[in-house]
């Protein structure tokens, strides 16, 4: 690729080379990511003969979801308590100023649940554990574990590649609510302590609001992100060839592409589902 | 028996495609025996392990395993003879975020359906060999380079392998856990199915004695012994 790179003149065939090596990776990405879950449902598929196997692959998912949503879970709540006193408090003043008291629940539906809870979570698992993996992965290729692996006759792509994601997937749905549960709780505490309200016409409210595509589109979003950060982060850390001054330089850009693939499936996510919504 | 021949034809490998270090191989290897390996520095002797690992890929040409090259059966083809092969080199480490004893049951724990209990039994027969066993909880990154070369050996044994490629085996063993490793291979070739063993090693007095078959890599070439001195 470096001698089709000599062919860029300037600053736009630049920023067309990075594009289209961009897509590359993301291709390479995809691919490994549906290898990784078509070599575990091989193995699924003859449990009797692939037991040992299909045992070590589930123990790395419950680790991986030990690793992403228990030892998050403080980090979490406390970020979740602190956004939902932050939003609740102008929210709640406002609509009280105008009567308008009972909407509460609608935005904050709208603001917490849609949008803010799905992406700071996903913002935490980055940088908790999308950096976690792409240096462990980057260290794994440096101390050659991965060819280890190969030697042994273990399908790394299953064994290494699906739990990791698949526990990915499962901490960022479990951490979603969490977040949400934490959040509307703080919000409802804050607001209550300004402007008086019951809990019981507080969760009415946001009960009143919360609708079956509000939950299809936060899961949806959940699922996406942490698909996004996992294969990529991943991805990025199997990129490291010998060296471990290459870790730092790949989990730094793990980073940069989990956050940039979040944000975009976000609001994909949301223009996708208001469009619906105004139909 | 899994393996009945192993042959490179026409091989070539180089990490950079204009500078080959084997070309155009072609080498039937002798199987039912212990084979040494040898050849000077950069003969290209430890690409042997790590083309039969799946580690690296040949430039040109095939490798052929019961006549069929490994590249064509694709890794989950090749997976099931890997199984059968036991390798011990620096390159292939343990993995660090695990003890040492787990590293050694890895490959049984995924390939076998054995009980845990025996699994554990036979770590620890392994591991009592070399008197290592009371370090087995230990993590890789915590021990002295001769233990840590000593779990990369016993590694190779523990799934009774058909076949064994070890490189520089000696290398960071003192002279008693040398001389047990080549009692194990005796022990493994008696008592269970080892058949092939292929040692790359430069260790000149350890393995004389012992009277072994040899093949060089020279010149980009793989020959016997006897075709070298013959030449």
């Amino acid at each position: 690729m470096e001698t089709i790179r000599n062919y860029t003149q300037n600053k736009v065939d630049e920023l067309a080379f990075s594009f289209f090596e961009g897509l590359r990776f993301l291709h390479q990405t995809l691919f490994l990511t549906y290898l990784s879950f078509r070599n575990f449902f091989i193995l699924f598929a003859n449990p009797v003969d692939n037991r040992g196997k299909i045992v070590m692959i589930f123990k790395t998912v419950v680790m991986q979801i030990y690793f992403t949503a228990v030892q998050s879970f403080q980090l979490v709540s406390f970020i979740a308590l602190i956004t939902g006193s932050l939003a609740v408090l102008p929210i709640s003043t406002g609509l009280s100023l105008f009567g308008q008291a009972d909407l509460v629940g609608k935005i904050l539906i709208a603001v917490i649940s849609r949008e803010i809870a799905p992406l700071l979570t996903a913002f935490i698992i980055i940088a908790r554990s999308g950096t976690a993996i792409a240096s462990e992965l980057g260290n794994m290729q440096v101390n050659k574990e991965i060819d280890t692996l190969k030697s042994l006759g273990v399908d790394y792509t299953s064994f290494i590649i699906f739990p990791r994601i698949l526990g990915g997937i499962v901490s960022l749905l479990c951490l979603n609510y969490v977040f949400n549960l934490m959040s509307l709780g703080g919000g409802y505490l804050v607001s209550n302590y300004i402007h008086p309200f019951s809990f019981s016409s507080y969760l009415y409210s946001l009960a009143n609001y919360l609708k079956p595509l509000d939950i299809l589109v936060t899961f949806l979003k959940c699922i996406g992100s942490a698909f996004f950060i996992f294969s990529l982060s991943i991805s990025w850390g199997l990129s490291v060839k010998k060296s471990s001054h290459e870790v730092p330089q790949v989990t730094s850009r793990a980073v940069v592409w989990c956050l940039a693939t979040v944000m975009f499936w976000n609001l994909l996510m949301s223009v996708i589902s208001y469009l619906g919504t105004n139909i | 028996m899994i393996f009945s021949n192993l042959k490179f034809e026409n091989l070539a490998f180089g990490y950079d495609a204009n500078h080959p270090i084997i070309k155009n191989v072609d080498f039937n290897f002798p199987l039912g025996e212990t084979v040494w390996i040898k050849g000077s520095s950069s003969s290209g002797k430890a690409i042997f392990i790590r083309l039969m690992s799946g580690a690296v890929a040949p430039t040109e040409g095939k490798i052929l395993v019961n006549n069929q090259d490994i590249f064509d059966l694709g890794y989950t083809h090749y997976a099931t003879i890997l199984k059968h092969i036991g390798f011990g080199f620096d390159g292939a480490g343990l993995l660090v975020n695990q003890s040492l004893e787990d590293n050694l049951a890895l490959p049984l724990r995924y390939h076998q359906n054995f009980r845990e209990s025996e699994i554990q039994e036979w770590t620890k027969t392994l591991m009592e060999t070399f008197n290592v066993y009371h370090l087995k909880d230990q993590r890789p990154a915590f021990v002295a380079q001769s233990v840590y070369k000593t779990f990369l050996l016993l590694r190779a044994f523990v799934i009774r392998p058909e076949m064994m490629i070890f490189l520089n085996p000696f290398t960071s063993l003192d002279d008693c856990n040398r001389e047990a490793f080549l009692s194990l291979i005796a022990l493994f070739k008696e008592k269970y199915e080892l058949k092939h063993v292929f040692i790359i090693s430069d260790d000149e007095p350890q393995l004389e004695k012992l009277n072994l078959k040899k093949i060089w890599f020279q010149d980009k070439k793989i020959v016997l012994e006897e075709e070298r001195m013959a030449a």
